[in-house]
């Protein structure tokens, strides 16, 4: 079964990862884009664990990769997150100190922060420089249009509707985003805070 | 002199430092450190490797050519041994204060 759906919140992507395990539902690969395949099961007693890294170079992922092999993981797929398999034993976590938590809790921030304030400053830069934004009469392109009558005008229109709608919405889609991954910033943040 | 960014050691990277006096691959490291410790510590996945990209940045560690290219084999560096060697003097000094405080002048 194949499943497409999107997280903000990795915590609670993984929880749901294995919230449906215990169904019976085991997630055995994720493709580049997100997209989770699920396998019916009867094998209980399987975690799922992600996990955020970033690499400097190519040696330094398949040292990442085999050292998680050696110890079990299995690697399902990696987005811009790692997502590893293992059999439940007790030694289910990927990290074991407060040093590496604390760590792995950072990068995760600089990633919320980073991407937060990429979005909401594209945002505002195409919210300040174009007009086919603050209008939704405005985003419509065709030459013309507005002096076109009957028939012809309806079939411009309509032509042109979703090409308008996409020019108007998306700096609204950005602003939503961007203020969505501002909040998982300050939500990870009390967390780093607790661990400290 | 300031101290190094990763002194004091935590337990985690003083048991890894320790344990790669002798040449080890990663999940060997683990075990070694597990018995070191007498299973008080078990260094999870990504601890492990977060401490060991650590330890090959500040080149306390390094990666030891090997035949089988899927093990990745590690040793203590002359660098890392004079770190063990300062955390060991720190630690002494300490215990000695547990004695009474034998190195400790009146204020």
């Amino acid at each position: 079964m194949k499943k497409f759906k999107l997280f903000m919140d990795i915590q609670k992507e993984e929880n749901w990862l294995n919230a449906m395990a215990e169904k019976g539902w085991l997630c055995k690969h994720v493709s580049s884009i997100g997209m989770y395949d699920f396998e019916k099961t009867t094998t209980s007693d399987q975690i799922i664990r992600i996990d955020y890294q970033s690499f400097k170079t190519k040696e330094a992922k398949s040292r990442y990769i085999e050292l998680y092999e050696e110890y079990g993981w299995q690697h399902l797929g990696s987005t811009w997150l790692h997502y590893w398999l293992k059999p439940a034993d007790g030694k289910d976590e990927l990290f074991s100190d407060q040093a590496s938590q604390k760590a792995y809790l950072h990068r995760l921030l600089a990633y919320y922060g980073t991407m937060g304030f990429l979005l909401l400053l594209i945002t505002f830069s195409i919210l300040n420089n174009s007009s086919p934004y603050k209008s939704l009469k405005e985003a419509y392109f065709t030459p013309g249009l507005w002096e076109k009558e009957g028939g012809q005008f309806l079939f411009s229109f309509l032509f042109e509707t979703p090409f308008a709608l996409i020019r108007f919405g998306a700096p609204w889609l950005l602003l939503v985003w961007g203020i969505a991954f501002a909040w998982m910033y300050l939500k990870y943040l009390k967390r780093v805070k607790k661990v400290e | 002199m300031k101290r190094h960014k990763l002194l004091p050691l935590t337990e985690t990277m003083h048991y890894i430092l320790l344990a790669v006096r002798e040449p080890l691959h990663g999940y060997a490291i683990m075990q070694k450190v597990e018995l070191m410790s007498n299973g008080q510590v078990r260094i999870a996945a990504g601890t492990l490797y977060g401490a060991i990209e650590n330890l090959l940045k500040y080149h306390w560690i390094e990666l030891l050519p090997s035949e089988d290219s899927r093990r990745k084999v590690y040793r203590i560096t002359s660098e890392g041994t004079d770190i063990l060697g300062i955390e060991q003097e720190r630690l002494q000094h300490i215990l000695s204060l547990y004695g009474g405080g034998a190195n400790h002048e009146e204020v």
